[in-house]
């Protein structure tokens, strides 16, 4: 990725993905955090389409930006103590730590050279949802298949679960 | 101008892995915990995303394995989805009848 316009597109979509990354766990007041969390999906969604995944792009706006952080600012909504209650637990030295150091092992590796700097993309048609298309129909049919079966597992389960309960 | 290669994304990736890690265990709120658990799930997207952008245009088994990633990254957001409404409704359940979401105050099946 050599040209200008996609390298720049990078660079301000991971500034702002790890900037609100970190306004999302650093952040005191939950509903906030649900916003910071909906930022981080848009960046995500914009490096898809630096990444020329243009489906994907399409998918994690409507499914992350648009489902998930919906019913994420619900919950935060019903549930009550809003304003102070995104706070750490007893547990958050050694979650910090555990999180740095995880992040140290996998940047030593990365900069030990587990994978080739290759700055080339692979060569890919104009437009790739066609190809996807046909990758979920044909190898992967089977796991699609299960995949809608988990989606109405779930769709029913999480009713089954928030229901009211009488009597 | 230095070119963007596939480390830059897997360090991006890392980032956010690891800063959804520290939501996942340090919160004190099970909401707060999805949201972490969301970041991570989207880290990962990410990283699959760029291997199979990145990766050689090989063939398996004579199938094209350019779109791999993208595939794998699609299953993720199923699950990720069905994850997100079941662990809502989860946390809803326990909050009406028990007045809290702290992980630290569940504790009915620690013996």
């Amino acid at each position: 990725m050599t040209e200008l316009g996609p390298v720049i597109a990078f660079w301000v979509l991971a500034v702002v993905a790890v900037v609100a990354a970190v306004g999302v766990v650093g952040s005191r007041n939950l509903f906030h955090s649900a916003i910071f969390l909906t930022v981080v999906f848009l960046a995500v969604a914009g490096l898809y389409l630096v990444l020329s995944s243009d489906f994907l792009f399409g998918v994690q706006i409507m499914v992350y930006a648009g489902a998930i952080a919906v019913l994420i600012v619900f919950a935060v909504m019903l549930t009550h103590n809003i304003q102070a209650g995104n706070q750490e637990g007893r547990q958050w030295i050694p979650a910090l730590g555990l999180a740095l150091s995880l992040f140290v092992v996998m940047a030593v590796v990365l900069a030990a050279g587990a994978f080739p700097a290759s700055s080339t993309m692979a060569a890919l048609p104009e437009s790739n949802t066609t190809l996807i298309a046909r990758a979920l129909f044909n190898p992967y049919v089977l796991p699609f298949e299960i995949a809608s079966v988990v989606l109405l597992v779930a769709m029913i389960g999480a009713i089954v679960i928030a229901r009211e309960e009488r009597g | 101008m230095m070119p963007v290669t596939l480390n830059h994304f897997l360090v991006l990736s890392a980032m956010l892995f690891c800063i959804g890690l520290y939501g996942a265990l340090a919160k004190r709120n099970a909401v707060a915990i999805l949201m972490g658990i969301e970041l991570m799930f989207n880290a990962v997207n990410v990283a699959l995303v760029a291997f199979s952008r990145f990766g050689p245009a090989s063939t398996v088994a004579g199938q094209s394995v350019l779109l791999t990633g993208q595939a794998f990254a699609i299953f993720i957001l199923t699950v990720a989805a069905a994850e997100a409404a079941l662990g809502l409704a989860i946390i809803f359940a326990i909050y009406r009848r028990r007045e809290t979401i702290d992980p630290d105050r569940l504790n009915l099946l620690k013996w």
